[in-house]
């Protein structure tokens, strides 16, 4: 608890999260039981490419640390046997 | 024993005799020369390639499943493919290591249903944490 004046509490309290529905995320691998991620399923992995071919952060899909682990080895692995492109235009 | 999975990636313009003998001459290399056991072949068959490789946009994906107790067969048989004209790129993972950390996601997973139901907030819900969108 901060104390503030009441101008300032005005101010501060002013947050993005008080406009915008925020859907809570959760890890798709662990909810669906994916024990482990395959450098074969393409189709798995390609959804987790930005448009760019980048690997999306776990920040934005949510997916947990250790499912984050193995999908980046995957992605990465596919990459080398040209399953999936390291970079798009 | 060991289990390994190798796929290689052959050139799409090889006549059908000639990608035969680079499918059967590897498995042969595997299995007799290199000591692998339980070979198992599988043809993907002609696929596009993300990228091109030696400017080729198609390739002809072969997968092979082995088990070994050496410790040179990968290390021969990647040497053996590294030489082969005829194979664009391989790539060997260990299986057995992830099949192992793949049981112990099962127990942990079972282990979180049996548990956690109840319990939802895991801290993610900072009150001030950034909102991305995508």
């Amino acid at each position: 608890m901060r104390p503030t004046s009441k101008a300032g509490a005005k101010k501060k309290t002013f947050y993005k999260k008080d406009y915008l529905f925020k859907r809570k995320k959760y890890c798709k691998f662990c909810d669906s039981g994916i024990a482990f991620v395959d450098y074969k399923d393409t189709k798995l992995l390609s959804g987790y490419l930005r448009e760019r071919a980048k690997i999306v952060p776990r920040r934005i899909s949510g997916t947990c640390a250790i499912h984050q682990r193995q999908l980046t080895t995957a992605i990465k692995r596919a990459r080398h046997i040209a399953l999936l492109p390291f970079t798009q235009d | 024993m060991a289990q390994y999975e190798t796929t290689i990636i052959i050139p799409p313009v090889l006549g059908e005799s000639d990608l035969e003998g680079v499918v059967t001459s590897v498995e042969k290399e595997l299995g007799e020369r290199f000591g692998g056991k339980n070979i198992v072949v599988n043809r993907w068959g002609k696929r596009t390639l993300a990228y091109p490789i030696k400017k080729f946009n198609e390739g002809y994906y072969v997968h092979y499943e082995y088990e070994s107790d050496s410790e040179t067969c990968v290390s021969g048989v990647e040497g053996r493919l590294r030489i082969n004209e005829n194979v664009m790129r391989f790539l060997t993972i260990r299986r057995d290591e992830e099949r192992r950390s793949e049981e112990k996601m099962k127990q942990r997973t079972a282990k979180r249903r049996k548990h956690g139901a109840g319990e939802e907030s895991d801290g993610s819900d900072a009150y001030d944490e950034d909102i991305e969108m995508e």
